[in-house]
């Protein structure tokens, strides 16, 4: 796949330790020396099982944990220098949307957006536009706590791009929806895929082949494998993935 | 520039929150009954007692009178109920998992301390404006001493403010809304305590100016110093800073 223009996302060697109290005698690190590059128009399903470290190094790009090792540039401008540059360029939904049950759809996305440094001016325009984007219009003025999981998903990642950021992180975001839930999700994430760079977390093989132009494998806190997904590679990536993981298993 | 907008925007959340929530209503209501039930008893006392405050050498005007009798009581009730008010900001956040929203939002932690505080503090106007409202209402009938009135009113403010500080820095350390409140009572009752020992032995006088009653006196006769504005404004700093470290600590702390 031929790329052009700066990177959007570099992390590089991304490390970071168990607490103390989860450490076994030869697993030390949740996340361990993790090397990312997207540019405009990637979109990668970081793929695992559950505890392979996808949501701790999601966590560490959005900036919400500090690595204990290694680096993370967001447009140019590195997470630990220039924190607020790097962030404003970043949209991030964590496993569990961040939502204010007791507010309106238009008014949390409205804070959202003022919080993620859209002017004033401005700020109206881009809540309609992610509404029209999230297909939220019908619930645009209902209390959060009155959605149905499938609208707080979709409100949840509405809050993650109302500012345009050049890179967006999406951490499990299928989780509890129903097919036609998630095949909207999909379309959605292949939109924004048209847009910025897009990382999303899964567990879900199906999900990756269906929307994604690169995948990378983690298992047990390391990046195992990466590649892009062309047409041949699209089928085989189960067979990769059964691969990566059973042998990383042989090997503990 | 960028900080004092996004800390008024932060106040302005946190503040239509706290008034969107029954709970602080509920509170607000109960505070403004206990202090109209005070406001009451306390001027009948004074009705009561006109005869033998005429003999008195320098008799006390009615805002004196009610700014030691009846705004210090309230102090120590609005000291209970600024960790009320407080609790929620940052254990809400922690158990509802929109602690991430801020954490990935280009929005300083100073700003979102500062806002905090704010936010809490103007919603703690509600029931520290009924307490002064009483008062002033007064001038309808009677003429007060204006000055006396405001430096009590600052005070109160000022104390509400520390006692919010605290509030907020328990707030940022657990995850349960009421636990954050009862440790920032206890440690508020613990301080106001140590004014009781004043005159017990010299060395427990250093320890008695750590108690916001003996700082708040002043400002409810009408003479405050800046040594006891200084102490709420310190008190309330370094919660802040405490708070600041906490939150700063939480991305580095393991998960």
């Amino acid at each position: 796949m031929t790329r052009t223009g700066p990177p959007l996302l570099e992390a590089s060697d991304l490390s970071r330790r168990l607490p103390k109290a989860r450490r076994d005698a030869g697993d030390s690190y949740a996340v361990r020396g993790v090397s990312l590059t997207l540019y405009a128009g990637d979109v990668l399903g970081l793929l695992g099982l559950n505890g392979a470290g996808k949501s701790t190094t999601l966590r560490m790009l959005a900036g919400c944990l500090v690595p204990h090792r290694g680096s993370v540039h967001i447009a140019g401008h590195s997470l630990n220098d220039e924190p607020m540059a790097a962030r404003a360029e970043l949209g991030y939904l964590a496993d569990l949307p961040p939502l204010y049950d007791d507010m309106r759809v238009d008014a949390y996305l409205h804070l959202c957006a003022r919080l993620r440094g859209v002017t004033r001016q401005d700020v109206s325009l881009r809540v309609a536009a992610v509404i029209e984007e999230c297909k939220l219009a019908e619930v645009a003025r209902r209390r959060i706590s009155k959605l149905s999981k499938g609208f707080r998903q979709r409100v949840g990642i509405a809050q993650a791009i109302v500012h345009a950021p050049a890179v967006l992180l999406l951490d499990e975001p299928s989780n509890g929806l129903d097919p036609q839930q998630q095949e909207e999700l999909r379309s959605l994430i292949k939109r924004q895929g048209t847009q910025r760079a897009v990382i999303f977390s899964t567990h879900l093989l199906g999900e990756v082949q269906a929307c994604c132009s690169r995948v990378a494998i983690m298992h047990h806190g390391q990046l195992m494998a990466e590649h892009d997904l062309a047409d041949g590679m699209r089928d085989n990536i189960a067979a990769v993935f059964a691969k990566v993981t059973s042998s990383a298993q042989q090997v503990a | 520039m960028k900080i004092l907008s996004m800390t008024l925007l932060v106040a302005r959340h946190e503040c239509t929150r706290l008034l969107r929530s029954s709970a602080s209503w509920i509170i607000a209501a109960l505070f403004a009954g206990i202090a109209a039930w005070l406001f009451l008893t306390q001027l009948e006392h004074w009705l009561n007692a006109q005869t033998r405050i005429g003999l008195q050498d320098h008799p006390p005007g009615l805002a004196g009178f009610l700014g030691s009798n009846y705004l210090a009581p309230l102090a120590v009730v609005l000291t209970i109920l600024a960790p009320l008010y407080a609790m929620r900001s940052f254990s809400d956040e922690y158990r509802d998992a929109t602690w991430a929203l801020w954490q990935s939002s280009p929005v300083p932690t100073t700003a979102i301390v500062l806002g905090k505080l704010i936010g809490a503090w103007v919603a703690l106007a509600v029931p520290l404006l009924v307490a002064i409202g009483m008062i002033v209402a007064m001038t309808l009938w009677t003429p007060l001493d204006a000055a006396v009135v405001a430096s009590g009113a600052l005070g109160l403010a000022l104390c509400t403010a520390a006692s919010a500080a605290a509030g907020l820095y328990c707030s940022s350390l657990v995850r349960q809304p009421m636990l954050a409140a009862v440790m920032a009572v206890a440690l508020l009752a613990f301080l106001w305590l140590l004014g009781s020992t004043t005159g017990v032995a010299p060395w427990l006088d250093a320890l008695a100016s750590l108690s916001p009653g003996n700082h708040l006196a002043g400002f409810l006769q009408g003479y405050p110093d800046t040594a006891d504005l200084s102490y709420f404004v310190l008190f309330t700093a370094l919660f802040t800073v405490l708070t600041l470290i906490r939150l700063d600590a939480l991305r580095h702390s393991s998960d």
